[in-house]
């Protein structure tokens, strides 16, 4: 009796929970500025198919709505604690859902954006930089981490 | 009783289950870059424009030619010169006047002592920045109409 | 003679100077045995075209008698010379740049199979001219025409490295001597590890009681031994007795920690009297 209670009230339970939420981002490439020249600014774009970052998003589901939020380094760091500036402009990320470096839809890398996944539950962002060196900067290999955070909207 | 308690839990159970679940993820790449450094040697030409078929004509060094040189500073670079002693028949050059300097100021520059047609000097600024400025005299002894060219070397070698 | 040795103003108008030149990065190129592989970022920064050459030869620095550096050059390297001027290829060796534009030359490295371990030269060798030199700014009306164009050669190392590399310097002869209003300083340095030694020299003058009066800091490059020349300025020394004292570490500014084969710093110092 206690089952036939309990039954009709597990089946109430949201179908949603825990099933369809799985979503993975993975970072494809950083920026690389490769080799800079002191005291001459290096910018890449988010169009460079070889320099720009990207991340790849994988969701379930068919054309949810995602906010996407960078975690951006304020500088590179390299030898002896030499660090190269950099800064982003208001159109240095963009949005694919087809995941094309070609067809991106800009956005301010500085603020959330939110974003639409294609119905195959994917999309990729780009970013591009600008880094500074000084005009007496060490020479040397320099390094940032960059991060992007990838949000579901209910 | 033990149905009530059943049912508190499934309760508990759909509760939970009622709140919106929030998927979030995050990946993180690294952005890379080498900062080089460099060396640039710029020179401009030294003109003495028109002369007489027998005329001396000197251009002095804060207004002949002139070299720069930006690199790190402190750098050590070894500075050579090769200056033509004629530009052909009865178109002689000499009494060439050189000068360095850490600005662009060739008033207060240094002379580089010229002896010869070669020679070479070490220069090490802390800025990263050298100024070179060279001047001549030219002289011409019924010279044959007609243009006159050769170049100066400047080489320059890092260390 | 020419007939026409006719009357002319003597200068022409002044015209826009003519200039060539080449950025080159880096300025010391380190190519690893795994590798072979390097790459050198031409920069023409002009406003007119310029035609590059690169090229190669065997030379490494050494200093003359007056403690200058000066760069010995060996037409044919023998066997007992580690040169690596006959296997380094640049891509291209040639080339015409606009104003303003960039080219990167590959350096391939193909070393002979059998190899030893250690640390092989070689200078790069990167010439810049310009165009034909416009004599005249105006009409020509006949005259003798004189210029002077300017070719600039920037020569820069390469370093080859086989297998684990050692560094070492000893330092000796250590002397000074008051020239003028500088204290000009002289010691020997002698590589005693497989790599060059590439350090930096630091002084410093110090009076009886303890206190540092004068400081110099100055890159010094022991290929083989080099007798090199420092100078400190005595702007503010007065004469008495005092004592030299001279360190070289490895590293140098212009280049990164982590293409320095590292040594253990050497210490040196002498009595200086300063009349």
């Amino acid at each position: 009796m206690v089952m036939r209670a309990v039954v009709p009230l597990l089946l109430l339970l949201p179908a949603s929970r825990g099933a369809a939420q799985t979503l993975q981002v993975t970072g494809i490439r950083g920026v690389a500025f490769g080799p800079m020249l002191p005291g001459t600014s290096a910018v890449v774009s988010r169009t460079d198919g070889s320099r720009s970052a990207q991340f790849d998003i994988k969701g379930t589901g068919s054309g949810r709505v995602v906010q996407l939020q960078f975690t951006l380094p304020a500088a590179l760091s390299g030898p002896g604690g030499a660090v190269v500036p950099l800064s982003y402009a208001s159109a240095d990320a963009g949005f694919s859902a087809l995941q094309s470096i070609a067809s991106q839809t800009a956005f301010d890398p500085r603020s959330p954006y939110t974003a639409t996944l294609a119905t195959n539950g994917r999309g990729s962002v780009f970013l591009g930089c600008t880094a500074q060196p000084a005009a007496g900067q060490a020479p040397g290999n320099y390094t940032a981490t960059l991060t992007l955070t990838v949000t579901y909207f209910p | 009783m033990r149905l009530r308690q059943t049912v508190a839990l499934v309760c508990l159970l759909a509760a939970g289950a009622a709140r919106p679940a929030w998927a979030q993820t995050s990946g993180s790449t690294t952005m890379t870059g080498t900062v080089l450094t460099a060396i640039t040697v710029t020179g401009s030409d030294l003109r003495f424009g028109n002369l007489l078929s027998t005329q001396t004509k000197r251009v002095a060094a804060a207004a002949g030619g002139r070299f720069i040189l930006t690199m790190a500073a402190s750098a050590p670079v070894t500075i050579a010169y090769v200056l033509p002693a004629s530009l052909g028949p009865n178109v002689s050059l000499g009494a060439w006047d050189l000068r360095s300097n850490t600005i662009n100021d060739p008033a207060t520059g240094s002379t580089v002592v010229v002896g010869s047609t070669s020679g070479s000097f070490t220069a090490s600024t802390a800025t990263g920045t050298l100024y070179l400025w060279i001047g001549a005299t030219v002289t011409t002894s019924s010279a044959a109409i007609g243009s006159y060219s050769r170049p100066i070397t400047l080489t320059v070698t890092y260390n | 003679m020419t007939r026409y040795a006719a009357l002319l103003a003597a200068l022409a108008l002044p015209a826009p100077l003519l200039a060539q030149g080449v950025l080159i990065a880096p300025t010391v190129v380190f190519i690893d045995a795994r590798t072979r592989t390097a790459s050198l970022m031409i920069v023409n920064p002009n406003e007119q075209a310029a035609e590059i050459e690169v090229g190669t030869l065997f030379a490494y620095p050494v200093t003359d008698s007056t403690g200058q550096l000066v760069l010995r050059t060996v037409e044919a390297p023998d066997s007992t010379l580690p040169s690596a001027a006959a296997w380094v290829k640049p891509f291209p060796r040639r080339m015409s740049l606009a104003p303003h534009a960039q080219q990167t030359v590959r350096l391939l490295v193909t070393p002979p199979p059998s190899l030893a371990d250690g640390e092989y030269w070689s200078r790069i060798v990167v010439t810049a001219r310009g165009g034909q030199l416009p004599l005249s700014a105006g009409a020509d009306t006949g005259g003798v025409r004189v210029g002077l164009s300017v070719e600039v050669r920037t020569i820069i190392p390469l370093l080859y490295r086989k297998g684990r590399q050692t560094g070492g310097i000893v330092v000796s002869a250590l002397r000074a001597q008051r020239q003028g209003d500088s204290l000009v300083v002289r010691a020997h340095v002698e590589r005693t590890g497989t790599a060059a030694a590439l350090g930096t020299a630091r002084g410093e003058l110090i009076d009886s009681t303890g206190t540092s009066r004068a400081v110099f800091s100055a890159p010094v490059t022991a290929y083989y031994s080099v007798d090199p020349r420092f100078t400190f300025p005595l702007d503010s020394v007065p004469p008495g007795r005092y004592r030299l004292r001279l360190e070289i570490s490895p590293g140098r500014q212009d280049l990164a920690a982590d293409a320095i084969v590292p040594f253990s710093a050497v210490r040196d110092s002498v009595t200086v009297l300063l009349p």
